[in-house]
């Protein structure tokens, strides 16, 4: 198994915790670290890497290229769709930014297989 | 039964992902992650290059997408290693856009979309070689 994941880091007030999940996409909460996670599933852990910074150009990215072609994407959406599309870019990077997101990779292999 | 939380997840990105591209989507995408496969997020395509090389795919190899939106980057793996994808996800909007991908991409008879949650996957123990997924369990 492989995936990359968005999560909170370690050791976030409870302030910052309730910033980083309103900031970051619909599904980050997991209140567990992703690698004692998977070892209390059953699987070893062979990769754990943090991609943050990469992250954190993409986001980027997104927001500023999608400037560029705005006027050619706002009709694909409903009013206001793109706005606010744009708006969440800019908090989920504020969040980046000030440490509340992190993204890693993890690859995992199933114990024994 | 779906829970709360997934019926509120389906809506939203049912929105989202019933959303057609364009030739400025397209340019988009190509800019932001450096490839065109109707994908939205933070995926791009050194990191599924990445993911190929650790899930050591082969045409034998039955893989599993957990949360494929599109199907990026489950047809891109599929497409570089020969294998056999499922690719899972709420919202069929996503889903019908990434079978009819699939078939202009030639994938059709080694590729599956499901509309299924992750948490309640409806596979038998051992169906997959291989999973993925990218941004859906945080």
């Amino acid at each position: 198994m492989a995936f990359l994941t968005i999560h909170l880091p370690p050791g976030l007030s409870s302030a910052d915790r309730a910033r980083a999940r309103a900031s970051g996409p619909r599904a980050v909460g997991s209140r567990g670290e992703h690698d004692s996670m998977l070892r209390n599933a059953g699987f070893d852990v062979l990769v754990e890497r943090d991609l943050t910074n990469a992250f954190l150009d993409t986001a980027r990215a997104w927001l500023r290229e999608s400037d560029a072609v705005a006027d050619e994407l706002i009709g694909l959406e409903p009013a206001g769709g793109f706005d606010e599309r744009q708006e969440e870019r800019r908090t989920m990077i504020a969040a980046i930014e000030h440490g509340l997101l992190r993204r890693s990779l993890f690859v995992a292999a199933k114990r024994g297989r | 039964m779906a829970s709360r939380d997934e019926r509120e997840a389906r809506a939203h990105f049912e929105e989202r992902y019933g959303i057609s591209g364009n030739s400025a989507a397209a340019l988009l995408e190509e800019r932001v992650i450096g490839a065109v496969w109707g994908a939205n997020g933070y995926t791009t395509r050194a990191q599924a290059d990445e993911l190929y090389d650790h899930l050591a795919l082969t045409p034998d190899s039955r893989l599993l997408d957990v949360g494929t939106g599109r199907g990026w980057p489950a047809l891109y793996l599929a497409q570089r290693s020969g294998c056999t994808v499922v690719g899972t996800d709420l919202p069929l909007a996503a889903l019908n856009k990434a079978r009819a991908r699939a078939e202009r991409e030639g994938l059709a008879d080694r590729s599956a979309m499901v509309v299924a949650s992750g948490a309640t996957l409806p596979f038998p123990p051992r169906t997959f070689d291989a999973i993925v997924h990218t941004d859906v369990l945080c």
